[in-house]
């Protein structure tokens, strides 16, 4: 890690760049709408993607700030937790250290609703916080389909539960790129929010006069950087902290002709892309391709259910290195659903073959109680839903030998449910 | 085989089935059965009709038809079709009359799958606006009994601190129209409110039988006080065209001649009484005889 210049303490004088209020935050997610939705998601990844990329913003650093008009303005929850944040499929779309951008699985023909996830860290006035919260913003703009299909494919794994190895084998090959190349994306997003693009032109800092005779174009971007995902504190004048600062800028501009590395801190992440974001911008063609051969796979339009107006392919047999859903016995399964999960668990109908279907069951929302003293509905049931005890639907699904795939809530729909936030 | 409209309502009526079957009812069926019940009818009928009405666009029609009001219609609708053979216009009935008897067979099979196969395709079936059931004759339903005589509905006392005990049907929730509950009867009157305006009402054949069956389920005496709050409170929608502006005819269960009803707490429980609606000829016919 290059070291950093010593920002001095904050009582001195006030940072270079004084943060976006109120009025930004109005321009970046316009007019309250009642929910994001399906319907509207896309105009307001569109709208918030223009935001980001106007020239004449200045960019709001205060997380309060957000987290609040994220839920004022589009009513899109923002959980906290203290857990480790997990991911719902293999795809691996989670950060554990940072959070998730999540969708609410409740039955499985109607609206999704999206949630963000944010792992809680000791000072949520922080700029960590502030971090993992505009990148899981940035899986809302960019990877919102993916979501959907998501939750696509857990229904058509119960339809035709030999799909979970076909996802397993892209799994294995694709997981891990399909993973970075959208952790980048989200990682972007977050950049573009805190540092406007025009910071990358050189011309245009000069333009703005924010250069001065000491302090290098890459010595400002490092200062910016700092400021935003630090703690803002002034540009400093003496010469020697402007050299540290050209010094380290130089580093940082060097170090990141390497890879992108995606298991990185937040630090070394946002780094490297400040300086190669030019590069990166936009679909490239392994980013394509990984998008087809997943959407192949999953399905596209991300709500294609092929397996409705289709036979199923029938019962295939196990293939332990390529099963992801989690499995249990029966007699596990309360265990695993009152533990902090953010996947669902199989108790699977054979140890040998898929079986033919799944029943999908959630518990009914509750604001207190553990869920495997709840009542659980079937997720597919048309109009109203019956409520039964778990121990009762797993009966049913063993009578049926069919497997039973059950959806806990996890810690942050706990959290939702907890609040009393409507979940139907 | 004549291919007028009485005849061939005639003869599909026979069958009996008050269910309409859509593509989705019949894939659902598939399931249970195991049988391969759509490529049946592909191959008696859609790949069939092109030829027999002398059009490529008759075929394009039928599955049309079959797709939107279901098969029954959509093979009524040959009265309108040029002239058809009577081999193929037999075929497609006695097709739809196994149909029929299969579903009705596996009727309850179905409602009460936990199979997600079965499940989506009702779901399906609900979201295209499966709105209502043939208004042909139907089979009687169980008679109901009162042995202790018919209730005036009272509205039901408030509970104090009363919570829901069932859930909310998702679409009055989305539209942020679920009101607050007092007791278990105003619980279920949302509840079928809900259903049958959301999920589809299933015509006056059925859907005070179903509403008793709902009732009955939360141990409630259709013909105790709480039980009459309810059917009055639904037929009170039913006047108010909740669930639809529908012409109140109905087939007699007992002669199948179609007769305009009134509906009101008494002739609901009548009919409830009766395992159907009956007209006023046969209740006269029924009551000479007693």
């Amino acid at each position: 890690m290059t070291p950093r210049a010593t920002p001095p303490s904050a009582a001195a004088a006030t940072p270079a760049v004084a943060p976006g209020g109120p009025d930004e935050l109005e321009r970046a997610f316009g007019e309250p709408v009642s929910r994001v939705s399906e319907l509207n998601w896309g105009e307001l990844a569109r709208r918030l993607g223009a935001y980001v990329a106007r020239p004449d913003r200045t960019p709001v650093e205060d997380y309060g700030a957000i987290r609040r008009a994220l839920q004022e303005r589009w009513s899109l929850p923002v959980v906290e937790t203290p857990h480790e944040v997990g991911a719902m499929s293999p795809l691996g779309e989670a950060d554990p250290d940072y959070g998730r951008c999540g969708v609410r699985l409740l039955d499985f023909l109607r609206e999704t609703r999206v949630y963000l996830v944010i792992r809680q860290v000791g000072d949520p006035g922080g700029g960590r916080m502030l971090w993992a919260l505009l990148h899981e913003l940035g899986h809302f703009v960019n990877h919102f389909e993916m979501l959907l299909s998501l939750g696509t494919l857990y229904q058509r794994v119960c339809l035709d539960p030999s799909l979970e190895i076909e996802v397993g084998r892209f799994a294995r090959e694709a997981a891990s790129p399909l993973h970075a190349r959208r952790e980048l994306e989200a990682d972007l997003f977050a950049l573009d929010w805190l540092l406007p693009v025009w910071v990358d032109d050189d011309e245009a800092l000069r333009r703005n006069a924010v250069l001065t005779d000491r302090l290098t174009p890459d010595g400002y971007r490092l200062y910016r950087l700092r400021c935003a995902l630090d703690a803002p504190f002034p540009l400093p004048a003496e010469p020697e902290a402007v050299a540290a600062l050209n010094r380290a800028g130089a580093g940082e501009r060097a170090r990141a002709r390497g890879a992108y590395p995606h298991s990185g801190t937040r630090w070394a992440r946002a780094c490297w892309l400040l300086f190669r974001r030019r590069e990166v911008r936009g679909d490239d063609a392994e980013s394509a391709a990984l998008r087809r051969a997943y959407y192949r796979v999953a399905g596209y339009p991300p709500r294609h259910i092929p397996e409705l107006t289709r036979r199923t392919s029938g019962s295939a047999a196990v293939d332990p290195e390529l099963v992801w859903l989690k499995r249990v016995a029966p007699e596990g399964l309360a265990a695993e659903v009152d533990a902090a999960r953010w996947a669902p668990v199989l108790v699977p109908s054979s140890t040998s073959t898929c079986g033919k279907y799944h029943i999908p069951v959630r518990p009914v929302p509750a604001q207190s109680g553990r869920d495997s003293e709840l009542g659980w509905v079937h997720m597919s049931w048309p109009g109203v839903p019956k409520q039964r005890p778990l121990a009762e639907w797993l009966d049913r699904a063993a009578s049926q030998a069919a497997g039973l795939l059950a959806f806990p809530r996890n810690p942050a729909e706990l959290t939702l449910d907890r609040e009393g936030q409507a979940r139907e | 085989m004549e291919t007028d409209y009485e005849t061939l309502h005639k003869r599909l009526a026979d069958a009996r089935c008050p269910y309409k079957l859509y593509p989705a009812r019949l894939r659902a069926l598939e399931i249970v059965t195991g049988e391969r019940l759509l490529p049946e009818v592909e191959e008696t009928i859609t790949m069939r009709v092109a030829l027999a009405a002398g059009d490529r666009g008759w075929k394009l029609q039928f599955k049309r038809d079959f797709e939107t009001y279901g098969l029954l219609e959509a093979i009524l609708y040959f009265h309108s079709y040029p002239s058809l053979p009577g081999d193929f216009v037999e075929a497609a009935c006695g097709l739809y009359e196994r149909l029929a008897t299969l579903y009705i067979e596996h009727h309850q099979e179905i409602v009460t799958s936990d199979d997600p196969r079965v499940c989506v395709q009702l779901e399906l079936l609900r979201r295209f606006g499966d709105s209502s059931l043939h208004s042909l004759p139907q089979h009687r339903r169980q008679r109901r009994s009162a042995p202790n005589g018919i209730a005036i509905g009272e509205p039901p006392h408030p509970v104090p601190g009363y919570r829901r005990t069932l859930p909310v049907h998702p679409d009055l929730s989305t539209i942020g129209m679920a009101d607050v509950v007092y007791c278990l009867p105003d619980e279920l009157v949302e509840l079928l409110a809900a259903g049958f305006m959301f999920d589809g009402f299933p015509g006056l054949q059925g859907a005070f039988f179903d509403a008793a069956d709902t009732l009955e389920e939360h141990g409630i005496d259709v013909f105790g006080s709480d039980g009459q709050f309810v059917i009055g409170k639904l037929v009170d929608y039913v006047n108010e065209e909740m669930f639809g502006d529908f012409e109140r005819w109905v087939p007699c269960i007992e002669c199948g001649e179609e007769f305009m009803v009134t509906v009101s707490v008494e002739s609901v429980n009548d009919s409830l009484l009766d395992g159907g609606w009956t007209c006023d000829d046969c209740k006269a016919g029924a009551a000479e005889q007693r």
